[in-house]
């Protein structure tokens, strides 16, 4: 009995041996996972290929840009695909603008601007936050001593000297800068290497003492190419790995009837099925931001070029203030060749429209479609739409009962949409904007012309 | 084979000794290695993380690049310039120790790094997940990098108002780290051989200390297994090794003893058994012998070796049932060409048994043959007494009978005849119930010899004289012849007188007329004396020389009851001879004569002393 228990004493040491063995190896450091640069990875692109906005500037960048030149009125269509349109708002954007003071110019000297002054008018679909203007500009800029800012017109007189002039048509208020923009009288001739239309100016009948704020229409038809475009969308496991740090970390936390959600704990991504949209939000205890909005552009230029977020050219339409939250919310309309796209339908959020908000350290929350036209057109598709001359556009708009002066706030051209076999068709229309903030669509009268 | 040999060879005491030592040293070193090694590693791994602690927190101090990530900026180019120019600047700790410092956004993308290699940046740092979620403030790693060397990876989240929004991290060679740790456990990796080399030598030793005696006294138990227990273990210490060698001795020597005495005994039993007057034959349960002594060889007259079985050594009429329950007895009777007598043996089986069972069988053979010659003699004798008697009572009885019924007392002639032949024939049974009576004395020794130094010429000269007459009548020459110096004898003078009337009255008797009977006396080389009664009678037939002697023995019966002997003269006369230390003896030549020699010692005064 004595020798067996010795035995077996003697075999569990020398089992002990072997066990001490196996824990010097195992407590040794772990190095089985190889460190290879291919650890490292870009963020995870959404699509293959994106629009690319080359700052905040082309975010923040006007709808409209009307070039006024011996008294002649030419509109430039924000298209940042063509190198020139791109070539000019990058040296308005480098314009160095000094010693603002507001001046409240006479009803003569605004005619003498229009009719005599060469300028680039820079439109703003809606008044912007003056904030608004240093991210196109830059932060150097002194901000404008106004509510709202709805044109900047910079203008150069006989002697060379360039101003710009702050405009909010909201308070009727102006404030002037001393600009400096290089090679501006080159800069105006875009229009001209462009073949932009010539319009004439419609100014509505104002109060007195109002900012005169004409309506730049056509006289001959205007020729708008109508476009179609495949209608793509964005997968829901893309948007996870462009949105969460760690995919690996990713719980399917809530699934609803029409909505799923995604978390990390940290960030959720809320998925409605049925109308295809989302919802990403990414919690910040921010109550108080230092943050100008320049810097919250800055923040969502930032987010949205590293999962090429852009799918179009999408330009600063609004920017809605939420009393709950601290930052607004930022919200982009797709601008395709150079005009805005208003989607059919009710929804906020289309494939036309993005609304960012950022604090902090990045976008707390980002809203989409998954559904995107894709940045080529559909050639064979493509044909060249004529939209109402001056003459028509107003007594369509006399028929309708839309009075301008009254009503209207601007006219300008746009696409609205029709979807049909997976493609949606961006067809041409004049959009006159209401003082009420409805919109109203007025196209072609005769097909063909 | 060879592995057995192996096997065999580790199955010492010796070698388990050694094995169980180093094994046990082993696992000492190994205990010790474990925790040393792992304290080692842990104290130079927790410096190293230390320092990187230490370089993230300047990083991110206030002032850093904490403040700088936290800053609005509004050109995320200039900003990443900035942040770059910043941590260019702050990385002064451990510079040029091969570290790699990345400073990384809240998504984990690097937005600066102080590698050559500006490539990651803008990328993806996949190993900072945990801080940037919060789940830890900082974090360490450990990997091999591409070239196979040990990095330690370092993150450190960057936070602002308890928000995460970036991280810092540090990715730091290790090779000098393990290269210390490696020289100082290979340090004691050496030591420890050693000491292990050392110890299995000094184990061998030990061991060999304690299993040499063993080896030595089991040597010693072979060689006593072999038979020789005269060698002794050496004892060299008083330790339990000692001792066991002395009690080894001890043993030894008690063995020796034992077995001595076992021998001894063997010995006297082996002797006992050749010199039995009984044949004794062992056998085992099988009946094979394995024990026989030389006596039962020589009765049975022939050579038993051991092995054989019983039943083909003794020649038995019944088998021999195996094994034997009870004791047996059996006679055999045995015919040897060279005698004239058949042997008899009394063959005697007793089992042996131990604890209930037959596990041999004694043998035990006795030669009877003298027994029932003896008892034969004395039936014979019995017998020959009987008819002495009856004759001549019935001789006595029919004389007296006649005497009373058949008128014979008219007759006084015949009267006197018939009383004289009734008395002649009492006298007869007398003198044959004297010589029984006497013969009987002298048997049992009980007869009180008056031994005297007596000169035997005397006795010789009177015993002569005394049968002259008789021998005058029968006209036979009687003489007496002797040598001047015969010494006197010592002996009973009445006894010796019977002898010599025995002798001379059976000369007289048995030899016809005008013949001659000598009576010689002579002194013997040796010192006794010779009497020789010779006559020239009829003589005694040579098969009856040797018989001449018994009792009762008559070479003619009738002859010889009717001239009055009784048959038992002879036999007195050797008796009484035999007792003086002498001896008789009888030379007859059929018809020519007889003569009866018998010696006397010689009368030694320092014999009586």
């Amino acid at each position: 009995m004595i020798d067996h228990i010795k035995s077996v004493l003697l075999t569990i040491l020398i089992l002990t041996s072997f066990v001490q063995s196996g824990i010097l190896l195992y407590t040794s450091p772990s190095y089985e996972q190889v460190l290879t640069p291919d650890d490292y990875s870009y963020p995870h692109k959404i699509v293959k290929e994106s629009f690319e906005k080359q700052g905040v500037h082309e975010i923040a960048a006007p709808s409209q840009i009307l070039i006024h030149q011996n008294g002649k009125h030419q509109q430039i269509p924000g298209n940042l695909e063509k190198s020139q349109i791109r070539n000019l708002l990058s040296n308005v954007h480098l314009t160095e603008l000094t010693r603002p003071q507001k001046v409240t110019p006479s009803n003569k000297d605004w005619n003498n601007l229009m009719a005599k002054k060469d300028g680039i008018e820079l439109r703003f679909n809606n008044n912007l936050s003056p904030e608004i203007m240093q991210a196109f500009f830059t932060t150097d800029l002194p901000k404008p001593d106004l509510r709202s800012v709805s044109r900047v017109w910079i203008y150069q007189n006989a002697a060379g000297d360039q101003s710009a002039r702050f405009i909010s048509d909201e308070t009727g208020k102006t404030v002037q800068y001393k600009a400096t923009l290089e090679s501006f009288a080159d800069l105006i001739k875009v229009a001209d290497k462009l073949n932009a239309p010539f319009l004439s100016a419609t100014l509505p009948k104002k109060n007195s003492g109002a900012i005169p704020r004409p309506l730049y229409l056509p006289n001959d038809p205007l020729a708008v190419q109508q476009l179609r475009y495949p209608l793509k969308k964005i997968t829901i496991n893309d948007l996870k790995l462009a949105l969460f740090p760690d995919p690996n970390l990713i719980e399917k936390k809530l699934t609803l009837d029409r909505a799923t959600m995604y978390t990390d704990t940290t960030r959720t991504l809320q998925h409605n099925t049925a109308k295809n949209l989302i919802t990403y939000n990414r919690p910040d205890s921010t109550t108080e931001s230092e943050f100008s909005l320049t810097d919250q552009l800055d923040l969502i230029q930032q987010f949205m070029r590293r999962h090429e977020g852009w799918t179009g050219n999408f330009l600063l339409d609004d920017i809605e203030n939420d009393p709950d939250q601290v930052t607004p919310f930022f919200r982009f309309r797709l601008y395709t060749n150079g005009l805005p796209v208003f989607w059919d339908g009710g929804e906020k959020i289309t494939p036309a429209t993005l609304r960012l908000s950022a604090v902090g350290k990045g976008v707390t929350s980002y809203d989409r479609s998954l559904f995107y036209p894709a940045l080529q057109p559909d050639k064979k598709a493509t044909k060249v739409s004529y939209l109402p001359d001056k003459k028509e556009l107003l007594a369509e708009l006399d028929r309708k009962g839309i009075s301008l002066e009254k009503k209207v706030t601007s006219i300008y051209p746009g696409y609205r949409t029709d979807i049909k076999d997976q493609a949606v068709t961006f067809i041409p229309t004049w959009i006159i904007q209401l003082e009420d903030g409805t919109r109203n669509y007025v196209e072609k009268r005769s097909p063909g012309r | 084979m060879k592995f057995f040999k192996w096997l065999r060879l580790f199955n010492s005491v010796q070698w388990k000794m050694v094995l169980i030592y180093i094994s046990l040293l082993l696992i000492a070193i190994q205990l010790i290695g474990v925790y040393f090694f792992q304290e080692l590693e842990d104290f130079y791994v927790g410096d190293l993380e230390v320092r990187l602690k230490r370089q993230a927190d300047l990083l991110i101090s206030p002032g850093g690049m904490a403040k700088e990530l936290a800053k609005p900026q509004l050109n995320s180019a200039e900003k990443r310039k900035r942040l770059n120019k910043l941590l260019q600047n702050i990385y002064i700790l451990d510079k040029g120790s091969g570290q790699i410092v990345q400073l990384l956004d809240q998504d984990g993308v690097v937005l600066s790094t102080t590698a050559e290699n500006k490539s990651k940046i803008g990328q993806k740092n996949p190993r900072v997940t945990s801080v940037l979620r919060g789940v830890n403030t900082n974090d360490t790693q450990f990997r091999r990098g591409p070239n196979n060397q040990p990095l330690i990876l370092y993150s450190k989240a960057i936070t602002e108002n308890d928000q995460v929004i970036g991280a810092i991290y540090i990715e730091a060679p290790m090779k000098k780290t393990y290269d210390t740790i490696r020289t100082i456990n290979n340090k004691l990796l050496q030591i420890s051989l050693f000491s292990l080399v050392g110890t299995a030598i000094l184990g061998i030793i030990l061991a060999r200390t304690i299993t040499n005696p063993v080896k030595e006294i089991t040597e010693q138990a072979s060689e006593m297994a072999l038979g020789d227990f005269h060698r002794k273990v050496a004892v060299k210490s008083n330790d339990e090794i000692g001792q066991l060698a002395a009690a080894f001795n001890h043993l030894a020597q008690h063995l020796r003893e034992a077995l001595s005495q076992n021998e001894e005994e063997k010995g006297k039993l082996e002797s006992v058994l050749t010199n039995m007057n009984d044949g004794v034959i062992a056998t085992d349960d099988r009946g094979c012998v394995i024990v026989i002594n030389q006596r039962a060889g020589n009765i049975l007259g022939r050579t038993i070796a051991k092995g054989d079985p019983i039943t083909q050594a003794l020649p038995l009429s019944e088998p021999l049932p195996f094994p034997l329950v009870e004791e047996r007895q059996a006679y055999l009777e045995l015919n040897r060409e060279d005698e004239d007598e058949p042997t008899v043996v009394k063959i005697t089986f007793t089992p042996i048994r131990r604890s209930e069972e037959t596990v041999g069988l004694i043998t035990v053979l006795q030669d009877v043959t003298e027994e029932n010659k003896l008892d034969r003699q004395r039936k014979e004798f019995v017998a020959n007494v009987s008819h002495e008697l009856r004759t001549p009572l019935t001789t006595i009885k029919s004389y007296l009978e006649a005497l009373d019924e058949g008128g014979a007392m008219e007759d006084p002639e015949l009267a006197k005849r018939f009383l004289r032949v009734t008395r002649q024939e009492s006298e007869r049974m007398t003198r044959l119930i004297h010589d029984l009576l006497q013969l009987s004395r002298l048997d049992a020794q009980k007869v009180r010899f008056n031994r005297q130094p007596v000169a035997i010429e005397e006795i010789l000269s009177d015993a002569v004289e005394r049968f002259s007459i008789s021998a005058e009548q029968k006209n036979i020459d009687i003489s007496f012849r002797f040598n001047d110096h015969l010494p006197k004898i010592y002996g009973d003078r009445d006894q010796l007188d019977q002898v010599l009337d025995n002798l001379i009255s059976n000369a007289v008797k048995y030899t016809p007329e005008e013949r001659s009977i000598t009576v010689s006396a002579r002194r013997r080389s040796d010192g006794f004396v010779v009497v020789a009664v010779s006559d020239r009678g009829i003589g005694i037939p040579q098969k009856d020389l040797a018989l001449i002697f018994e009792r009762f023995y008559r070479v003619d019966k009738a002859r010889s009851r009717n001239m009055g002997g009784t048959g038992l003269g002879l036999a007195i006369a050797r008796e009484i001879i035999e007792a003086h230390g002498g001896s008789i003896d009888i030379d007859s030549r059929y018809g020519w004569g007889t003569t009866v020699h018998f010696t006397l010692p010689p009368y030694v005064p320092e014999v009586i002393r």
